[in-house]
């Protein structure tokens, strides 16, 4: 699913209006957030709410937008511009849109950034663009500490790709140099 | 040929290490460049730093530029984390159309790394240390990293960066072979205060890729001068101080003498282990410098 973050709610509430429509893609928000949280978000920022489902099919939208002076979004940046597009109107995103990710564990863990250039046959399986927070084709950088990264604790997707690519016999993979490519 | 390279492999090298100034006035640095001077004989290069740490400091270019018209030979660093492969190349040409040859090429600390005086800039990372050993040694045979024509070749001599502390070491391992197939000539390692890491580091380069690599590497040193200085560099990544090292300094009478004993011991250890030098990283203490300079 597409991951999500959500903005500063004390820099959201500066932003409200006198009248306040909260719009929710009914898809990936829900599998990044829980059902509470989504509906403390509505009160938060003294809303309405409207529920929709996958904004990236561009749903109708019925709502007379003029009612409102403030149309916030729950969505990924996409799900946010269709709103935009169809009622023809300014609106403000509350989320921001991370990545492309899993959930395990509990956790979400961005796995893809839509870059554009899979190279992941190249890697064992695991991509550097997202899974370091370089972007390096050549990793791992000297800042790697336990596994873990430099910024932050997140695991460092270089020293994954090694256990793997070394485990089943690709050394000298690993030991290629990667050049950048143009993407078409 | 560079000074660095024509004795690489010859005699015991030894380097030193200096910073640009944080602003536009270069009294102080100039100053920094009075005391190579005095120290050029026994010094085989001067490493300029770029930006370490995302902490902003003038332009290791223009650094190394001051040093190389002041007759001391610089090692120009290059970070990839602040420029696209043009700003690179275009860099590059102009560091050798001055003279500089010697470069040591790093990807770069994170611009949101625990040090970073600027965590809002973007990082580049467009090239990464291998691509960029890669882009001068294609340089040094007259072309650019697109495959074009230079109107003259470079003539880099082409250090990369080493670090034994990185855990776990495997993957630093592979990742120096690979700067060696891209083209390095010689390492130099992040500052090291215990002689058993570089030496584990070596035997584990030995044992994977089956080649002897201590010929190539320059061991990164740091004089400590204080407790608090040890407290503060084992927060960082990759650094490894004992408990006996860090006593050591706690207890003497006077920290600095003790550290410069302990980096004059580890200057021994190199020479034990057959590495091909050291790099003295004075951190602002050129005293330091000068002192383990007079004992070699």
């Amino acid at each position: 699913m597409i991951t999500l973050k959500l903005k500063n709610i004390e820099d959201l509430k500066t932003k409200t209006g006198k009248k306040n429509l909260l719009i929710a893609c009914g898809l990936c928000p829900y599998w990044n957030f829980s059902k509470e949280d989504i509906d403390k978000l509505g009160e938060s920022l003294n809303s309405g709410f409207m529920k929709l489902p996958m904004l990236c099919n561009y749903p109708e939208i019925k709502v007379d937008s003029d009612e409102y002076d403030r149309i916030f979004v729950l969505a990924c940046g996409a799900g946010s511009q269709v709103v935009s597009d169809v009622l023809d109107k300014e609106i403000i995103p509350v989320a921001d849109t991370t990545g492309i990710g899993v959930k395990s564990d509990g956790k979400i863990r961005n796995y893809c950034s839509a870059c554009g250039d899979c190279i992941i046959d190249e890697t064992s399986g695991i991509c550097p663009i997202m899974r370091c927070s370089k972007s390096l084709l050549n990793g791992p950088c000297g800042g790697v500490q336990d596994g873990k990264c430099e910024v932050g604790d997140i695991d460092c997707g270089w020293i994954q790709i090694g256990e793997r690519m070394t485990k089943s016999g690709g050394k000298d993979l690993f030991m290629s140099v990667r050049r950048p490519r143009l993407i078409k | 040929m560079s000074k660095l390279s024509d004795n690489f492999g010859k005699t015991f090298i030894v380097t030193g290490e200096v910073a640009p100034p944080r602003g536009p006035d270069l009294t102080e640095y100039m100053h920094e460049v009075d005391e190579f001077k005095d120290m050029k004989d026994k010094l085989y290069g001067v490493n300029v730093v770029d930006i370490p740490g995302a902490m902003l400091l003038m332009s290791s270019l223009a650094g190394s530029i001051i040093l190389q018209q002041n007759g001391i030979e610089p090692i120009y660093q290059l970070v990839c984390r602040d420029r696209n492969q043009l700003a690179l190349e275009s860099d590059l040409i102009a560091a050798s159309a001055f003279g500089i040859e010697n470069v040591l090429a790093l990807t770069g600390d994170h611009p949101a790394c625990k040090a970073s005086d600027h965590p809002s800039a973007k990082g580049v990372f467009d090239l990464d240390s291998a691509t960029l050993i890669e882009t001068m040694k294609v340089m040094n045979e007259g072309k650019d990293f697109a495959g074009g024509d230079l109107n003259k070749p470079t003539n880099f001599f082409i250090g990369a960066a080493l670090a034994p502390g990185a855990t776990p070491i495997d993957g630093e391992i592979y990742k120096t072979k690979r700067k060696l197939t891209a083209g390095a000539d010689f390492f130099q390692t992040q500052a090291v205060f215990e002689s058993s890491l570089m030496g584990d580091c070596i035997n584990k380069y030995e044992s994977l890729i089956g080649e002897d690599i201590r010929d190539k590497v320059l061991m990164g040193l740091v004089p400590l001068y204080s407790y608090g200085m040890v407290k503060f560099l084992r927060t960082m990544p990759g650094i490894v101080i004992s408990e006996e090292t860090g006593q050591r300094i706690k207890n003497a009478e006077d920290p600095v003498e003790e550290g410069i004993n302990i980096a004059a011991e580890l200057i021994d250890n190199a020479r034990d282990m057959d590495l091909a030098g050291v790099h003295i990283m004075p951190a602002g203490k050129i005293e330091a410098l000068v002192r383990l300079l007079e004992n070699l």
